[in-house]
């Protein structure tokens, strides 16, 4: 891991004295022990905060959007002949160029505004799972050591395999190497365990039409809508979201129940053939509310009924965007 | 819900979300023809299914619909 | 030839089936004039009554009435029904059209449809549009979607009853009444002209029932009794019916006289206003009625009953006041306004012989005065009645009631001859009275100045006198003397002036009476006027009320200072409707009016006849003919709410004056009758094709249900024969109607759809499936649908009495004969000549061919033998409604090609006021609930729902309409937006499918935004579909509107997109097709660049020298050619390729790339004519063997003069060649012509050659039967084969043999041939997909063009701008080639004509704030209506392109687009208003 950072370092300070990009989204370590943070490095100097290993949580397909449609909303304001292009790099994994795909066919940006710098992987750690893991204990200090984690505690030193603490999206993890690149830090990590991938989903799938209702609202009900998962979902970047939508009011904005659900239901939706599995939804969930469940439905259903895996490559778009009159089969209405 | 369908005189209540250039026409059509049928659906005209919004289904089931049909 | 200015920018369109339709709006769409005229009373033609159309199976009605729709309401097009063309003067470019147009009796402009006309009309005929199998009234519309939608009244003239009574009352009417049973209606209806109808309905001499033309049946209506009945009735009820008084007029009238003239005048001054006094010498009202009529003919308290309606209307009656004794007339001259003289003729006249004043001798009048006033006379035991009237009788009767035992007439001619009604002379004779007949009296014989006998002398007819009848003439030296007591002499009445004063003035002529005027009834001085018998001499009672009436009706214009004639004057026998069929009548016995017996009636005064009985009276007036169709009784008057029916409009003359005239009559349907053998018209259960298409309707008879007509049952096995009418000359018709073999196969389709038990079989010569698709239609009626074909005509048809069956004989292919029972036969009628093809012929100056439909040119199939008149449709021939809708826009082409410099000069735009500016008045919503009539409201509760609306939030106003679609309500809505201040207008009635138009138009003429406009639907979907729910109905009703309303808040006011044209067309091809359209263009002032890829123009045409029907093909190109390279408006690029076509409707740019370099083109529209290819085959060693050649070789053989050709004696073809097979399913369509006329000259070139035609079915269809006809006669040989044993062609020396299977012989025969020739068929072009992808338009599967609807848009693209012609549709000949780029072409210049098109206001729209410019809309869009504009980071949308789908919405996950009209606020606002509260 050592070596992948430096030459992660080496690579953005190389980037930046070339002028290639005008900042890197990556990440640094974080402030609480057994974190690390999304940072922003727009000179050289700054480079040697760059930081990837297991603990790099969030993905940072959705800064990347955020900075270079702030960027193109700030030069609307400047004479067309003086508007300057901004390009970002940026530090990406599997999931988070799965992401990139997405913007790119969904033509939020140019492919020479982004500069991917990819990094393999090999999972990230589920917080929240570690504290289980831990029982519940405050980490003090923690470090990782090839496949062990080492914690100080409240509760004294405590060692936990990596593989057991990882997020569970990463586990069954498909495509975990990036698919695209501009330049590859290190190699491609080994293949994670794809084959399990919809066992849950499965299980899911066999239970009565009652049971999943019953689960479904059950795990709404938990939801307090605080827009977190959107927040940090790299594919929610509409200028504005439906339930902030007046004229019309899609959702009730009171606490009937059913207007999370309806919320919910929608963004669900809204992620059919456009969800990369990247967990940041799940990370950032207060309430644990188990979305990769139907999230997952819906993209082992957008893969059987049309073929398609969500940013798996930059040609095969996303079900709503490859529509073909003459070639659609019909047979995508079916029952539940 | 449950013990309203329990109830022999419950009625679901339906809506259909039809396109102007079939279902609605073949709506009038069984007018014409005088076809009877149940009096718990309500029609809605789109210009075209294509026009169907995913919410208007999730809108009109949080409104009290049993039940939607898209046709077109 | 006409100057261009001097023509006229219109087109009359004669005739309005689906051509004539299409013809009128391609050219109204162009900025023509159009006056679409009709013979009928609504357009829409046969299609109309179609169910389904093949081979699509769309519903006939569903794809008309859009058209029906937007034709009758185009402001440039003018219907007018009820039309006939009389004669067309002028030269092309300016005709004058003379015509006659018959009354509708119901005025359009009034009339909503409601059909309450329908509900009271009395009179039912077959509904000729329903093939006979209901009913309808004299009031009617053929269907509930006709165009134009108001009712007809149809009359055939004047019924023969009402025209021969005297007082001209509807008596067809009020026998239809009481045949209905509304008595009291028809006593009203008697009443309006005549007064007395207690009188009449006893003693009338009914002239109607004379002229009854039941009497060619069996016998008369008895229609005085019927009114007797009715009279009765109205006598003996608690409410008797006094007609309604107008105000008074302060006016006195003085009528002299109480007999039925005076009072009559009386009666109808009196509901006029006017105060009557009527003055009478005698004692009793009434006069002849009272005094002359005995007893037991009317009695006298029913005659008192009679005439107290008249004294209840206020009319007084002087009793005992003798004019000129008890009151002078110059008194009455000065006293009243106006005096009618009425006295009658109350004295006997002499019969001039000597003893005439003897004791005895009592004059007829005087003994009948005495006795009906009561006094006893008594005449002794023999009595001798002299006379053979009425008078006569009623002297000879009484005399018999008042104790004479031997009372006998002496009449001078025979009993025929006698004056009194039959009925009369019938009871008399039952009385025992003895009529002795040709004796005339010459000298009374008396004894002590008393009567002891008459000397009589013999009589014989001679010659007819002056009234018709034969002159007695008196037989010299055969006096004889009758012995009697009393002698009453009844031979005529004469008047009794002595009260008129010379110095009145009034003039009295030679015979006593007064002089008047024959109309007016007025005499010589102003304001005295008279009638009856004092005026005519004695006449009957009827003629005495019609006089009165008439002078009342002067009396009543004097008074007023009116013109006392105009308008009165009417021939009653000039229209009479007595030309009926009376074939198809039943006899019915008249019913026996019930009279006392002889016996008891003999000995007093009581009435004889005893009246109907209701049974019988409705039975007697059941056998009533209806012969005027409409019975005038006028219930549809009253009913009539909107004031719309006009019984008084007549037939009217017009000209019109128009550059060009279409002609589209259609055709007739084949009367099955002509063909005996099927039992059509005898066997119940044979139906005509047409009969079973109503059968299968929805809408027709039996509302779909497949049902035999003998007991209504489902028939299982059901018999379709072809050919009944067509391809057969023993009934004149040998052409083939081309449509039969289609429409049984849809038939038999649809009707195993309807009943799933069916069996359909159908019988037929040859399956002629020669259209697009049509094979596969028939493959799948075999295949999918089980449906039997069986070869062979059968020849008779025996009905089984027991079951109705028919017992179908039939020939086998081998021979043998076959007999099986069916439930049901459907005859396949062929197309004839519409009924009025030569009469309009010669109005319009054309020539009709030999077969009796219009001729037309051969290089141009819409063009007639007089320039500037085009035909279109079946009228032309028969043909299907693709090729008829074809043709109708090619005619319209041609003579928009004529009056092009005309164009937009005749025609009038709509102009609205402008838009009211709505800001600051918030949402105001007005509510109209329609009834619908009953349709509606007679299920759902209108006004609760009505009610319920006025609680919506934003309602302002509410209101229930019975129509809301009529014209008053349309005036109504207006007037009510602008008071109220509206801005939202909600209707809830029927479908916005077929009414929002209308509306939005009421909206927009009170400067509404149209698209401010919501409807609900409450009648299609509501009240229609849940009759037996009215509650449920109406609560659903409820939340329609309530949804309506809702979504009406956020409706928004619309401006439609607009995009200009460019005016250039751009043709794909250089064929006939492309050149046609070239031509026709440039007729029309537009230029056009035709793109041709190969290195010369002519295409497929380059290949053919004559046409079966003997065109040279190759003079004709030749002349094409000469104008085209000469018309500056044509550049014609060949060897060319096009390289890629950019843009949309009115501005596309397409690039090409020819040998001199690349060229762009900017146009408007584009034509696409590809063309197609002959088909390049392997089979029968073609290629391999040169004695195996193409049709299209063998012709260029013998157009050539090819030496070779002289030595080929045997020669056998193969059709289907490549053609109906696994790999083209379809047919070639001119294949089988194309072999006969290659056949036939070879025949006629050398009679000796063998020449057989293997075949699969021979599809020679239209007028091409003839060569088929003809090549039969030729001697050439005909062998079917099937597609599963196709004949083999096999090399022997340097000839070849056929093997095929004869199914006649039923063996393999081997034919030797020195030439094989292939009918080798048609494919499309390889690079029709290419160019579809270019234009963004669709092939189908065999690789054509696929047209936007295969019936009503076949030259259409469903992209806008985009058109086709030619064989890149489907195989064609040339001249139906011509047709389709002439098509072509005038749907072209529906776009090429515009300045700017105007785009639909329902378009998408993007919300920019929200767009995230992610492009999924625009993949989506299927118009390339949509794109993202990178540089702005959001999408656009071309309103102009934008059909409005609302594809793009669907996709956007941010709700960045949305659909006006149909916007997320909107259809959310219906859903969250789906349940109340």
């Amino acid at each position: 891991m050592e070596n992948i950072d430096t030459k992660l370092r080496e690579e953005a300070k190389r980037l930046l004295l070339e002028k290639r990009v005008d900042v890197i989204v990556g990440y640094e370590q974080g402030t609480l022990p057994l974190t690390a943070t999304p940072c922003f490095i727009t000179t050289p100097e700054e480079a040697d905060k760059l930081v990837w290993n297991n603990l790099c949580t969030q993905n940072l397909a959705k800064y990347v959007h955020d900075l270079i449609i702030a960027h193109k909303n700030s030069q609307k304001r400047v004479k067309p002949e003086d508007r300057k292009k901004k390009v970002i790099g940026v530090v990406a994994r599997g999931c988070t160029t799965r992401s990139l795909i997405i913007h790119l066919q969904e033509r939020q940006y140019d492919r020479d505004s982004v500069y991917i710098i990819g990094v393999p992987c090999d999972g990230y750690i589920d917080g929240k799972g570690l504290k289980v893991a831990v029982g519940g204990a405050d980490i003090s200090e923690g470090s990782l050591d090839g496949g062990q984690i080492k914690m100080k505690t409240s509760d004294g030193d405590k060692t936990v395999a990596l593989k057991d603490v990882l997020a569970d999206n990463c586990k069954t993890c498909r495509f975990n190497n990036p698919i695209i690149s501009d330049v590859m830090i290190g190699q491609n990590a080994p293949a994670m365990n794809p084959d399990a991938e919809y066992n849950d989903v499965k299980e899911f799938e066999g239970k009565s039409i009652e049971e999943r209702w019953a689960y479904f609202t059950k795990e709404m009900e938990k939801c307090i809508r605080c827009y977190a998962c959107r927040q940090a979902c790299p594919s929610c970047y509409c200028p504005t979201c439906f339930v902030e939508q007046s004229q019309p009011q899609w959702v009730g904005i009171g606490e009937d129940p059913s207007d999370t659900q309806v919320f919910q239901l929608m963004r669900l939706f809204h992620m059919v053939g456009r969800c990369v599995d990247c967990g940041s939804c799940i990370s950032v969930c207060p309430m644990g509310v188990d979305l990769r469940k139907f999230l997952k439905k819906l993209d082992k259903d957008c893969f059987e009924f049309f073929g398609n895996r969500a940013g798996s490559n930059m040609e095969d778009m996303p079900p709503l965007g490859k529509y073909d009159e003459h070639h659609d089969k019909g047979d995508f209405v079916f029952n539940p | 819900m449950a013990e309203n369908v329990a109830t022999k005189d419950w009625q679901p209540k339906f809506v259909a979300i039809v396109c102007n250039w079939c279902t609605y026409a073949g709506a009038d059509l069984a007018g014409i023809s005088r076809i009877q049928y149940p009096t718990n659906v309500r029609i809605i005209r789109v210009p075209c299914t294509g026009r169907i919004n995913p919410f208007y289904l999730v809108k009109a089931l949080q409104t009290g619909a049993d039940g939607v049909l898209v046709s077109g | 030839m006409l100057k261009d200015n001097e023509k006229v920018g219109a087109v009359m369109v004669v005739g309005s089936g689906i051509a004539g339709i299409q013809a009128s709006l391609d050219l109204a769409n162009s900025g023509m004039k159009v006056y679409l005229v009709e013979n009928g009373i609504s357009i829409g033609g046969v299609m109309a009554q179609l169910d389904k159309t093949f081979p699509t199976n769309d519903c006939s009605a569903c794809i008309l009435s859009p058209k029906l729709v937007e034709v009758g309401r185009h402001p440039n097009v003018e219907i007018k029904t009820r039309r006939t063309v009389n004669s067309v003067e002028g030269e092309p470019g300016k005709f004058k059209v003379k015509m006659t147009s018959a009354p509708r009796f119901v005025n359009l402009d009034k009339c909503t449809g409601c059909g309450d006309c329908a509900k009271v009309c009395p009179v039912s005929v077959p509904a000729g549009f329903n093939g006979n199998l209901s009913e309808r009234k004299a009031v009617y519309r053929h269907f509930p979607q006709a165009i134009p939608s108001g009712f007809a009244i149809d009359k055939v003239g004047t019924s023969p009853c009402k025209a021969h009574c005297p007082t001209h009352i509807s008596v067809q009417g009020y026998v239809a009444l009481i045949a209905e049973g509304k008595f009291k209606e028809a006593l009203k209806l008697i009443k309006q002209d005549n007064p007395f109808p207690i009188v009449c309905g006893r003693v009338c001499n009914h002239p109607c029932e004379t002229a009854c033309m039941r009497a060619k049946v069996d016998d008369p209506i008895d229609i005085m009794h019927l009114k007797q009945f009715v009279a009765d009735l109205d006598l003996n009820s608690d409410t008797r019916y006094i007609p309604e008084k107008k105000e008074s007029k302060g006016k006195k009238v003085a009528v002299v006289g109480a007999g039925p003239s005076g009072l009559t005048c009386a009666y109808y001054l009196a509901i006029e206003g006017y105060d009557v006094d009527v003055f009478e010498a005698l004692p009793v009202a009434g006069g002849w009625l009272a005094v002359g009529i005995p007893e037991y003919r009317l009695p006298k308290n029913v005659l008192k009953a009679e005439i107290k309606i008249i004294e209840d209307l206020g009319v007084k009656i002087h009793l005992n006041k003798r004019v000129g004794k008890d009151i002078s007339f110059d008194k009455l001259k000065s006293d009243y306004s106006a005096i009618f003289i009425g006295c009658g003729t109350m004295k006997s006249s002499k019969l001039n012989i000597p003893g005439e004043d003897m004791k005895g001798v009592v004059h007829g009048v005087d003994y009948l005065l005495k006795v009906n006033l009561g006094e006893k006379v008594s005449l002794g035991d023999k009595v001798a009645v002299i006379g053979g009237g009425n008078v006569a009788m009623d002297a000879v009767r009484t005399a018999v009631r008042t104790g004479s035992k031997e009372v006998f007439i002496l009449y001078r001619r025979t009993r025929a001859e006698m004056p009194a009604s039959p009925e009369e002379i019938e009871e008399a004779i039952e009385e025992g009275i003895e009529m002795k007949f040709l004796v005339a009296p010459k000298k009374v014989v008396g004894k002590d100045g008393k009567v002891t006998g008459i000397e009589c002398t013999r009589m014989e007819l001679g010659e007819p006198d002056a009234s018709g009848r034969r002159r007695p003439v008196e037989i010299k030296g055969s006096e004889f003397i009758v012995e009697c007591d009393a002698i009453v002499p009844a031979i005529g009445q004469e008047a009794d002036l002595s009260f008129i004063t010379k110095e009145s003035g009034v003039s009295i002529n030679k015979w006593n009476n007064v002089d008047f005027d024959k109309i007016t009834y007025a005499t010589n001085v102003p304001g005295i006027f008279t009638g009856g018998d004092v005026s005519t001499g004695p006449q009957t009672v009827v003629k005495a009320v019609f006089s009165g009436k008439e002078a009342a009706k002067s009396i009543d214009r004097y008074l007023r200072g009116e013109d006392m004639k105009t308008g009165r004057e009417k021939d009653w026998t000039k229209d009479l409707a007595d030309k009926a069929d009376l074939s198809n009548f039943s006899k019915v016995p008249r019913e026996k009016y019930p009279l006392m017996k002889p016996e008891d009636r003999k000995t007093n005064f009581k009435e004889v006849g005893l009246g109907f009985s209701e049974a019988q009276a409705k039975a007697e007036a059941l056998r009533c003919l209806s012969c005027g169709v409409c019975s005038e009784c006028y219930q549809c008057v009253d009913a009539c709410i909107a004031k719309a029916i006009d019984h008084d409009m007549t037939v009217t003359e017009e000209t019109i004056e128009v550059g060009a005239i279409i002609a589209s009559a259609g055709f007739e349907i084949f009367d099955a009758r002509l063909r005996g053998e099927y039992g059509y018209g005898i066997y119940k259960n044979v139906v005509s094709a047409l009969q079973f298409e109503r059968i299968l309707s929805a809408s027709g008879p039996f509302f779909g249900h497949v049902q035999r007509i003998s007991d209504g049952k489902e028939p299982k096995k059901v018999a379709f024969i072809q050919c009944v009418g067509s391809r057969d000359t023993s009934c004149g018709n040998s052409w083939c109607s081309s449509v039969c073999c289609m429409y049984a196969t849809k038939e038999a389709i649809i009707g195993k759809e309807h009943a799933k038990g069916l069996e359909p079989t159908i019988f037929y010569m040859d399956i002629r499936a020669h259209g697009k698709d049509f094979d596969r239609f028939v493959n799948r009626a075999k295949n999918e649908y089980g449906i039997r074909y069986i070869r062979s005509m059968p020849s008779v048809i025996k009905e089984l009495q027991q079951t109705n069956n028919l017992l179908i004989t039939y020939v086998n292919q081998d021979g043998t004969l076959t007999e099986e029972e069916f439930d049901m036969v459907v005859l396949s009628v062929g197309l004839m000549p519409p009924k009025e093809a030569k009469q309009l012929a010669a109005s319009l100056g054309v020539e009709l061919e030999e077969h009796g439909f219009c001729k037309t040119s051969l290089e141009n199939p819409v063009q007639t033998s007089r320039p500037g008149v085009f035909v279109c449709g079946a009228f032309g021939g028969p043909k299907d409604i693709p090729e008829t809708v074809m043709e109708a826009s090619a005619a319209a082409a041609c003579a928009e090609g004529l009056l092009a410099a005309k164009r937009g000069t005749m025609i009038t735009p709509v102009e609205n006021p402008e838009e009211k500016d709505m800001r600051g008045q918030g949402v105001r919503t007005g509510v109209f609930v329609c009834h619908c009539g009953i349709n509606i409201g007679g299920v759902v509760d209108v006004p609760a729902v009505r009610d319920y609306a006025a609680t919506l939030p934003t309602v302002v106003y509410t209101a229930d309409n019975l129509f809301t679609c009529s014209q008053d309500t349309a005036v109504k809505m207006k007037e009510v937006i602008e008071e109220q201040n509206l801005t939202r207008v909600v209707v809830a009635s029927c479908s916005p499918r077929t009414h929002e138009g209308l509306f939005q138009e009421n909206c927009e003429k009170a400067g509404l935004n149209r698209y401010l406009f919501e409807m609900a639907n409450i009648r299609d979907q509501n009240s229609w579909v849940h009759m037996h729910e009215p509650k449920e109905a109406t609560e659903k009703a409820k939340d329609l509107l309530r949804m309506a309303v809702a979504k009406a808040q956020y409706l928004k006011p619309l401006k439609p997109g607009q995009l200009s044209v460019n005016h250039q067309a751009l043709i794909i091809g250089g064929g006939l097709a492309g050149m046609t359209a070239a031509m026709s263009l440039a007729d029309q002032g537009f230029a056009s660049f035709i793109v041709e890829k190969e290195d010369r123009l002519g295409g497929n045409y380059n290949h053919l020298y004559k046409t079966l029907e003997g065109l040279d093909a190759q003079t004709h190109l030749k002349g094409l050619l000469d104008k085209i390279y000469k018309n500056p408006l044509i550049t014609v690029t060949t060897g060319a390729k096009i390289e890629k076509i950019e843009g949309f409707i009115g501005n596309y740019k397409t690039t090409v790339k020819a040998k001199d370099g690349e060229k762009v083109f900017e146009h408007g529209v584009v034509i696409v004519a590809t063309g197609a290819y002959e088909n390049k085959t392997k089979e029968y060693l073609y290629g391999q063997n040169p004695c195996v050649k193409t049709q299209r070789e063998l012709e260029t053989m013998i157009y050539g003069k090819d030496a070779k050709l002289a030595a080929v004696k045997n020669i056998v073809m193969i059709n289907c060649v490549g053609s109906r097979d696994k790999e083209r399913p379809y047919c070639s369509r001119y294949c089988c012509s194309e072999a006969i006329k290659n056949a036939l000259e070879l025949k006629a070139a050398d009679p000796s050659r063998d020449i057989t035609i293997i075949y699969r079915d021979i599809r020679t269809f239209a007028f091409k039967e003839d060569y088929y006809k003809k090549a039969r006669e030729a001697n050439i040989k005909f062998i079917s084969y099937e597609e599963d044993r196709k004949p083999e062609v096999v090399a022997a020396g340097d000839k070849v043999e056929v093997n095929v299977f004869d199914p006649i012989l039923n063996e393999s025969i081997t034919l030797p041939a020195d030439a094989v020739v292939l009918s080798v068929g048609v494919v499309p072009n390889p690079e029709n997909a290419a160019i579809g992808q270019m234009l963004k338009v669709p092939t189908n599967q065999d690789g054509f063009f696929m047209e936007a609807h295969v019936k009503l848009r076949p030259v259409d693209f469903a992209t806008d701008g985009v058109f086709m012609c030619g064989m890149s549709h489907s195989p064609k000949f040339s001249d139906e080639t011509v047709t389709s780029s002439n098509a072509a072409v005038s749907r072209a210049c529906t776009i090429l004509t515009l300045d700017y098109i105007e785009a639909e206001g329902k378009t998408a729209f993007v919300n920019k704030e929200r767009c995230s410019a992610c492009g999924l809309c625009e993949i989506n869009c299927p118009y390339s209506a949509i794109s993202v504009n990178v540089a702005e980071g959001c999408a656009e949308v071309n309103a102009v392109l934008c059909k409005g789908c609302g594809v793009c919405t669907a996709s956007c996950r941010m709700n960045a687009v949305d659909l006006n009209g149909f916007n997320n606020e909107e259809v959310l606002a219906q859903i969250f208003n789906l349940n109340e509260g």
